[in-house]
């Protein structure tokens, strides 16, 4: 007992030496220019004032990127730094954004957010969590219909606010298997929903206990990027008609999709394709292999997949050995004018209200937005489409067959990101949840169904 | 109080005609059996975890159960992979200044509600338990508006400073342990004309001494294995994260499986307690079992 | 007080008088942390939180705004993730406690038998309770994962293999088994209790012809009764604001924060929506605050009404041997 107590004691006083550094004392121990696979980084060197005097400041940014995006993105940081010696950057990676609306409301918000999609920008520009960004682009006498194409403009803006800009943009369309396709005798990739089902068909092995083998494709809504395809774009789903109100039940595309889809699985898979495509994505290692060399497609049990353009880094960086091609994803039978369309919308880039930093923030912001180089540069590294006509533009960039595919997506005039609202994702995860329990066979009645999502989701404003 | 009993023996035979051995002799063979399965199922898990925090990242996602090759390397970087250092010294600051703030402010609480005698105390006593009942949801949403307004969000402060003010199971712990103090020895001091605060420090503290161990020892591992605070008022600064959010965190976010990573961390995340316990086994297994006596 | 009132001369009843002022300004001075903590972190939130439940309020962005009863409308109504997150918890409260109730006795009652080895197996059943929660959820997110030990286990003996994380289905069992691993305290009061039971008492039903059964029921049962009844009540306050293993685990099995993935809270399914983690995310990731605040008095609501019923049937099942102190 007595040596307990002791110890207590030394451990007290081991905190009391430590604790100086404890109590949010931001800033301090922060080691210079390392762009590391840890939460901390800082693009340095000399840092010294601006030309016109400016002060030396430390940016703190966060974004949503982790492992090798996380460190790639770095050296554009250390561009830019090069640029403005006298702004440095401390950058802080796997931040979501449910993180920078906590951050917000905490008053603890960094000088700048990097998020993974859209889907919360009516949000942040509608509540003010945002800064209004047209004050600076007047200010710099910047006109951004000119630089930016008008399907990234929108999903960057809400309701005239400007609170992010687009910096790089996903895009998404079909991966498959050119060695698979042509043991299958299939010669050209599926242009409509019901070759899909066909070809997937033909695709599909299954081991000799039934289980799957190699899936001709994922139609699970929670299987990787499969979600995409429940978000519209290639059946014509509009999520909110002109009202304003909720979509799923009185536009008919959406219960059309969903009987597609449990067609699709009892066809490919059998009656029992639920529980097969279940264990086959268990066995594949859940949602997180998608980020790692176990992701299906690169494995080779996936045939074809729906995946964004990112996915082509992916696979050279994890030097899967995958013999593959590219192209846009199959569209509902009746909608032939939607092929080579697709979903897009990719990072939008904000700086919070309570920034302490804004203006530094907004010069950083410029440049990842704007700068062409940058974009290209960013674009290089990290196989994203880049969101500026300059930039597009760019012959290297458009070199590579496989990437080139998603270039056109994203600059044809049907692809765009579902309607945006002030409830943020919150649509998206109620849609999301809801597909899950049809999928489970949870949904007895689907328009019954769909009709009590819309309420569920016109209800949601009144939410506080 | 009980927990002296529990190493006593309570089984006692009489006379034992040969008969009767065997049947022990059985009995005794069956209750080991049952025992070393039991002992199984509860150590195997550790068994695993600690050989997969072996396995190359490749192996780790088999199904293999032993590591081959043994892979050391991992316990190095888990280092490289997350700032564990960091982590491990923010829980340390965590627990030790809440545990000492625990202690230093309830002995006092407990020594007006067990040792001193007052109209109104077992009301003030009820009134402790009853904040132990209250679900911590019912208070986090001013709570974190309070901090909001200090400015304590996204540092340590919101976990450590209300420790200084009490906590209720530590108060309900110790007055249950004070309450056992022959009065006598409390009476004697006050006639030698001891104040309040000098009883409390040479004869209860003194006596209590095994219950105010056990108390500090409940609150340490209770700060060490804090999770949902420390999550709502660090999760946006990742350099006060304790291990409990910055293991979460690698988890939750980390794009991929890395089994074996994972688990190391998780070793060394729990071996420092596992120490503890094995050190002060005694005064935890009392302590315990004080908080199972009624009161 | 157990002073005897006697006739005193007005001098003495003062100075007994100021004698009281003064102990009571001692217990006050003694209490004084306790009493600051208790308006700081108790009174003021709670009611707080109660007026913010009929408010929409978005944090700092802006200010409580009255609604009524609206937030508690939106939830019986329209929030069928409220009923969900309700479910989950009630069925883990439901089956996680007798569980831990039945494993707690089953294995102190093993622990009373060998008359060797008694501290190794008590250290054996007990060190995983010092598994800090998440550890403790990290290492069964891959002991029970598809490729996992347990699944190994399984295929050997050829027992179904379930998917534990990935399957709605199991995915509340699996916690449970989570939470069963760490039966260890609960054992440890059990254990205490067992033994306290007079060894008279048995012998008496020895005496009687008692089969071990019978003596369990008749002796054992009774006479623990009241720890029974302190780990129920136990049991179920916490069992309401059960959080760490199912936030842990649905985050970890479900993917973390790729582009377009949404929140995995409640992974898979919602099946691992649990009411604390609903009222965490509306309240601290989309800062619903008013919703939140809503959610909790109805938490509170709950837990108080089942702690009352526990309490209200206990003078049935629960034997006090000396009496209520």
């Amino acid at each position: 007992m007595k040596r307990w107590s002791a110890m207590l004691v030394s451990l007290g006083l081991l905190a009391a030496a430590c604790s100086s550094g404890g109590g949010g004392s931001a800033g301090s121990g922060v080691t210079p220019a390392q762009c590391t696979a840890g939460g901390l980084t800082v693009a340095s060197g000399s840092v010294s004032p601006g030309p016109s005097g400016e002060a030396p400041v430390t940016l703190n940014i966060w974004s949503f990127y982790t492992g090798r995006e996380f460190k790639q993105y770095c050296s554009v940081l250390q561009d830019f730094h090069a640029k403005y010696p006298w702004i440095s950057i401390q950058h802080t990676g796997a931040k979501t954004d449910q993180d920078i609306v906590r951050a917000v409301n905490s008053g603890t918000a960094p000088d700048m957010m990097i998020s993974a999609g859209p889907d919360n920008v009516a949000k942040f520009c509608s509540s003010g969590a945002y800064k209004d960004l047209n004050q600076y682009l007047k200010a710099d006498g910047i006109d951004l219909s000119t630089i930016v194409p008008e399907p990234a403009s929108r999903y960057t803006s809400y309701n005239g606010v400007q609170c992010t800009l687009p910096v790089l943009s996903d895009a998404y369309g079909l991966y498959y298997n050119t060695a698979m396709f042509k043991k299958a005798g299939i010669t050209e990739p599926p242009k409509t929903l019901s070759q899909l089902e066909t070809d997937a068909k033909k695709l599909t092995v299954f081991n000799p206990d039934g289980s799957i083998k190699v899936a001709g494709w994922m139609p699970l809504q929670g299987f990787y990027e499969s979600t995409a395809l429940y978000n519209g774009n290639w059946t014509g789903g509009k999520w909110y008609d002109d009202a304003g109100k909720s979509a799923f039940a009185s536009d008919p595309s959406w219960a059309a999709l969903l009987q597609w889809q449990k067609d699709f699985i009892t066809n490919v898979y059998g009656t029992d394709g639920y529980t097969k495509l279940e264990q086959f994505f268990a066995k594949l290692g859940g949602p997180n292999s998608e980020w790692s060399t176990a992701q299906g497609f690169e494995t080779g049990q996936l045939a074809m997949a729906l995946d964004g353009e990112w996915r082509n880094a992916f696979i050279s960086d994890d030097k899967a050995d995958i013999k593959y091609a590219t192209a846009p994803f199959p569209v509902a039978d009746g909608q032939p004018d939607l092929y080579g369309s697709g979903q897009i919308g990719g990072d939008v880039i904000g700086i919070p209200s309570n920034a302490k930093n804004a203006d530094a923030a907004w010069l950083l912001l410029k440049y990842l937005a704007l700068d062409t180089q940058a974009e290209v540069k960013l674009a290089t590294i990290l196989k994203n489409v880049p969101t500026t006509f300059e930039s597009l533009k760019d012959p290297t960039l458009n070199s590579d067959p496989h990437f080139k595919v998603f270039m056109q997506i994203f600059g044809n005039p049907h692809s765009s990101f579902k309607q945006i609202t002030p409830i943020g994702d919150t649509d998206s995860n109620l849609w999301g949840s809801f597909v899950g329990k049809w999928e489970a066979g949870q949904v007895p009645d689907l328009n019954a169904g769909l009709q009590g999502l819309a309420t569920q989701i016109d209800q949601q404003s009144q939410l506080g | 109080m009980s927990g002296a009993t529990v190493s006593a023996p309570i089984v006692r035979t009489r006379r034992r005609s040969a008969e009767a051995r065997r049947k022990d002799l059985l009995s005794s063979v069956a209750t080991h059996s049952v025992a070393i399965g039991l002992s199984a199922m509860f150590l195997l898990p550790l068994v695993f975890v600690v050989l997969t925090s072996l396995m190359t990242q490749h192996q780790s996602l088999t199904s293999d159960l032993i590591p081959h090759p043994i892979q050391w390397s991992n316990y190095r970087d888990i280092f490289n992979e997350q700032p564990m250092l960091l982590y491990g010294k923010n829980t340390v600051i965590y627990s030790v200044l809440a545990t000492v703030g625990v202690v230093l402010s309830s002995v006092p609480v407990a020594y007006a509600l067990g040792v001193i005698e007052w109209r109104g105390q077992r009301a003030a006593f009820l009134l402790v338990i009853a904040t132990m009942m209250l679900p911590t949801q019912v208070t986090v949403v001013p709570l974190y508006l309070i901090f909001v307004k200090l400015h304590w969000i996204d540092s340590l402060k919101p976990l450590i400073i209300p420790a200084f003010f009490g906590d209720a199971f530590s108060i309900f712990l110790l007055r249950q342990f004070f309450r056992t103090i022959p009065g006598e020895l409390v009476d004697a001091a006050r006639v030698d004309g001891a104040n309040e605060l000098q009883i409390m420090w040479h004869v209860v503290v003194k006596t209590a001494k095994p219950a105010i161990v056990a108390v500090a020892l409940f609150q340490f591992l209770y700060c060490w294995n804090d999770f949902f605070l420390p999550l709502l008022y660090t999760v946006n600064n990742p350099r006060i994260w304790t291990l409990s959010v910055g293991l979460q965190q690698f988890t939750g976010a980390h794009r991929g499986v890395l089994w074996n990573l994972q688990m190391a961390a998780s070793v060394l995340f729990m071996l420092p307690v596992i120490i503890l316990f094995l050190l002060a086994q005694k005064a935890f297994i009392e302590g315990i079992t004080l908080t199972g006596v009624k009161g | 007080m157990g002073t005897v009132n006697l006739e005193l001369s007005p001098a003495r009843r003062k100075a007994r008088r100021r004698r009281a002022r003064r102990r009571y300004l001692t217990v006050l001075l003694f209490m004084s942390p306790w009493i600051i903590g208790f308006l700081w972190l108790y009174v003021y939130p709670m009611f707080a939180s109660l007026y913010f439940s009929f408010t929409k309020y978005d944090g700092l962005l802006g200010s409580p705004r009255w609604t009524g009863l609206t937030n508690y409308r939106f939830m019986f109504t329209h929030d069928p993730l409220f009923w969900q997150s309700l479910r989950n918890t009630i069925w883990i409260v439901i089956v996680g406690v007798p569980l831990t109730i039945l494993l707690g006795v089953g294995t102190a009652y093993v622990l009373t038998k060998p008359r060797r080895g008694r501290s190794f197996y008590r250290l054996a059943f007990f060190v995983p309770t010092m598994v800090p929660a998440v550890a403790a959820s990290i290492a069964f997110l891959f002991l029970l994962n598809p490729s996992g030990p347990i699944d190994t286990a399984l295929r050997f003996f050829h027992i179904p293999r379930p998917l534990w994380f990935q399957d709605p289905q199991w995915s509340k069992p699996g916690l449970v088994l989570l939470g069963l691993w760490g039966v260890g305290s609960t054992m440890i009061i059990f254990l205490a209790a067992l033994l306290n039971v007079p060894s008279h008492l048995y012998e008496a039903a020895d005496i009687e012809g008692a089969n071990a059964w019978q003596k369990f029921r008749h002796i054992t049962l009774p006479m623990i009764s009241p720890v029974i009844f302190f780990s129920a009540v136990i049991g179920v306050i916490y069992g309401f604001q059960y959080f760490t293993e199912a936030y842990v685990i649905a985050q970890g099995a479900g993917g973390g924060t790729g582009p377009g993935s949404g929140s995995s809270l409640g992974y898979p399914l919602g099946s691992t929506l649990f009411y604390t983690i609903w009222l965490y995310q509306q309240g601290f990731e989309s800062f619903h605050l008013g919703y939140a605040s809503a959610m909790a008095w109805v938490l509170f609501v709950i837990v108080m009404a089942c702690t009352l019923v526990l309490i209200k049937s206990s003078n049935r099942w629960v034997y006090y041997q000396g009496g209520f102190r």
